[in-house]
């Protein structure tokens, strides 16, 4: 019984339906209207902060005006923004572990290289789909209202420590950190064993406290609900300025990448190159650590350090390992179900 | 459930002579049309999006059935399933044992010292999921309040671990799903006719059997839109069990938001959806035949 009256209420209904749906896909539309604006898909919180202060703000006064907004970088939007031929997205940022298996899956451009200059960055840090931006430690720290005195000296320390101890609840990273402390070398830490891995794990499972997100796993440390365990520099830093009960050490840290790249289909591919370009130049890379002690990738901007922002930095020496990205490029999958399967026991 | 005796509905249009159809204007066709519009949305914005993730975990990456191979048989989903619905299950039970008598005595409330109450309960919700998972972290903690209150009456001489514990999930989760169970249970017992249970009173009941006979069966309605709520929202909790719970509360929300989001797994993310949609609604099914026998059961009575 297709009458009259049915029609126009069928109509109307797709009509509003079409208005909310075309109001929503013009939103997007109206940033990308503007030329003066990138788009930038970032983790959020001090980080963001730090690009906007170090990076954004002076690559906008000194060359061309454009603002960079932000938004938040989840893998499963670049993903069906690519899948749709909608990308509204010019740089992601992500940490190099996670652009790497996006890279894999198709989401991201082939960098441009010509505006950068490749030597004067450390080695491992220019990949065909992304580059790191900077260098951080995920590292043992130790609060010092429970443990008098020194804390665990490497990660075998750690894992032998009489109390509890926090680790991070993904396998990359901790992973590394179980062979680490099981005696494997850093020259020999890769290709992962990740039997043996599980199996250093086994061995503390009764004692660890498992961390989800950065800030988590820094209150824990602060809290003092447990006496000691890994964490990332950034997070730790300022507290122990602070004063927070609080401290760490650099030895054996495993040293991770904050990585930038530009989604497949990126709407302002060579502006997004040229912000990327300044961000990786010394000036920019020396402003940055100052922000967040992450190390710089860029040799120059050593220089333009004094040593007492130098001090803070991780940096690659012979007791640190690098995480190897193409590794986890290949391995992500299978070592994170194999990681759950363990601690789901 | 067939009712028993009921006359055929018949549809509000008369035939004329001549085998016309003439279309009266009436409330229950009015009240068809007002159902176009959100048809028309969730079918859009709910059944077709649903359609297309089961659709997806058929096909991606290759056409055929390996993400259920691997839901079923590669080791952490079927387990994190099993948790998920254990989890839910409990909560549930922990959810419907506070509320009942809290609803109970809320429902008898009347004028200002009900509007407080119910203020009470819904204000809790103005905050988010995170904060007050965060909010409970700091009450568990070794240094937390609850440990220092322990410690300073002497209840205990040392701190206890109460993190990561399935103490502090349920309690943190019990605080955050107690509303979605206390309102349906309200709602059902403020429309109990209460002079049936005084009727069953004058018959002899003692206050006891009254409840028991009258009362409680006529909450069942409430009981059971109260317990499917909270057990189906249950089943998407993520970050509660995760920053209350060790290792062990891993949920399948967490699994599902790793494959969709860190790993782009689509298909296998897809598969583990479609493998908890289709458990939540064959619990729900089961659940609602035992419930509808309940309740089926007392209205023949009557």
């Amino acid at each position: 019984m297709a009458s009259s009256r049915q029609c126009k209420v069928t109509r109307r209904t797709a009509l509003a339906g079409l208005g909310a749906t075309g109001m929503a896909l013009a939103m997007p539309g109206i940033l990308r209207a503007q030329s003066s604006q990138l788009v930038m898909a970032t983790g959020g919180g001090k980080l963001d902060d730090a690009y906007r202060t170090t990076i954004f703000n002076p690559w906008k006064e000194g060359y061309g005006g454009i603002d960079v907004i932000t938004t938040s970088n989840e893998g499963a939007r670049l993903k069906a923004m690519v899948e749709q031929n909608n990308v509204e997205w010019d740089l992601i940022q992500g940490p190099a572990e996670e652009l790497v298996v996006y890279a894999r899956e198709g989401l991201l451009e082939p960098i441009d290289f010509s505006g950068i200059d490749r030597d004067k960055m450390i080695e491992g840090s220019m990949h065909e789909h992304f580059v790191l931006t900077d260098l951080a430690a995920h590292h043992i720290a130790w609060n010092t209202d429970n443990i008098s005195g020194e804390g665990p000296g490497d990660w075998s320390a750690l894992f032998n420590l009489d109390g509890r101890i926090s680790l991070w609840k993904k396998p990359f990273q901790t992973l590394e950190v179980a062979l680490l402390a099981d005696g494997v070398s850093p020259a020999e830490l890769y290709p992962l064993d990740i039997d043996r891995a599980l199996a250093s794990l086994d061995n503390v499972s009764d004692k660890v406290l498992w961390w989800d997100t950065g800030a988590q796993g820094a209150q824990m440390l602060i809290d003092g609900e447990v006496d000691a365990g890994s964490t990332w520099n950034g997070r730790v830093h300022e507290p122990r300025k602070a004063g927070a009960p609080v401290d760490f050490h650099f030895n054996q840290a495993v040293l991770v990448s904050d990585a930038w790249a530009v989604p497949a289909g990126a709407p302002n591919k060579e502006k997004a190159l040229e912000l990327l370009a300044y961000a990786l130049s010394a000036e920019a890379q020396a402003a940055f650590a100052k922000a967040i002690p992450y190390g710089p990738v860029n040799t120059d901007a050593e220089a333009l350090l004094d040593e007492e922002v130098k001090a803070d930095l991780p940096k690659l020496d012979g007791s640190s390992v690098m995480l190897d990205v193409d590794y986890w490029a290949d391995h992500s999958a299978e070592a994170t179900e194999r990681f759950n399967n363990w601690l789901l026991g | 459930m067939q009712s028993h005796g009921a006359t055929v509905t018949r549809s509000p249009q008369e035939i004329t002579p001549a085998g016309e159809e003439i279309r009266a204007w009436n409330a229950s066709r009015l009240y068809r049309w007002l159902l176009v519009a959100p048809i028309a949305f969730i079918g859009l914005f709910f059944l077709w999006p649903i359609m297309s993730v089961i659709h997806r975990s058929f096909v991606d990456p290759v056409p055929g059935l390996g993400n259920y191979e691997r839901v079923l048989f590669a080791g952490p989903y079927l387990k994190s399933l099993w948790i998920t619905l254990q989890t839910a299950a409990i909560v549930t039970v922990l959810c419907l044992v506070i509320a009942y008598p809290v609803a109970y005595v809320m429902a008898r409330a009347r004028g200002n010292l009900f509007a407080l109450m119910t203020a009470m309960v819904v204000t809790s919700l103005w905050t988010s999921v995170v904060i007050r998972s965060y909010a409970w972290m700091v009450v568990f903690q070794r240094r937390g309040v609850l440990n220092q209150a322990l410690v300073a009456t002497g209840i205990t001489e040392h701190p206890v671990n109460f993190l990561p514990g399935t103490l502090a999930v349920n309690v943190g989760m019990v605080h955050i799903m107690l509303p979605f169970m206390i309102l349906p249970l309200l709602a059902n017992m403020r429309s109990i006719d209460r002079s049936l249970v005084l009727a069953a009173g004058v018959m002899g009941a003692s206050p006891w059997a009254a409840f028991r006979r009258v009362f409680l069966p006529l909450s069942i309605p409430g009981i059971s839109a109260g317990s499917a709520l909270v057990f189906m929202m249950s089943l998407g909790f993520f970050i509660t069990p995760s920053l209350l719970g060790g290792p062990r509360h891993m949920m399948a929300a967490v699994m599902i938001e790793q494959q969709a989001n860190r790993l782009l797994d689509w298909g296998l993310a897809a598969a583990l959806s479609s493998v908890l949609l289709l458990l939540t609604v064959s619990i729900y099914l089961l659940y609602l035949r035992v419930v509808r026998h309940a309740e089926g059961g007392f209205a023949h009575a009557r």
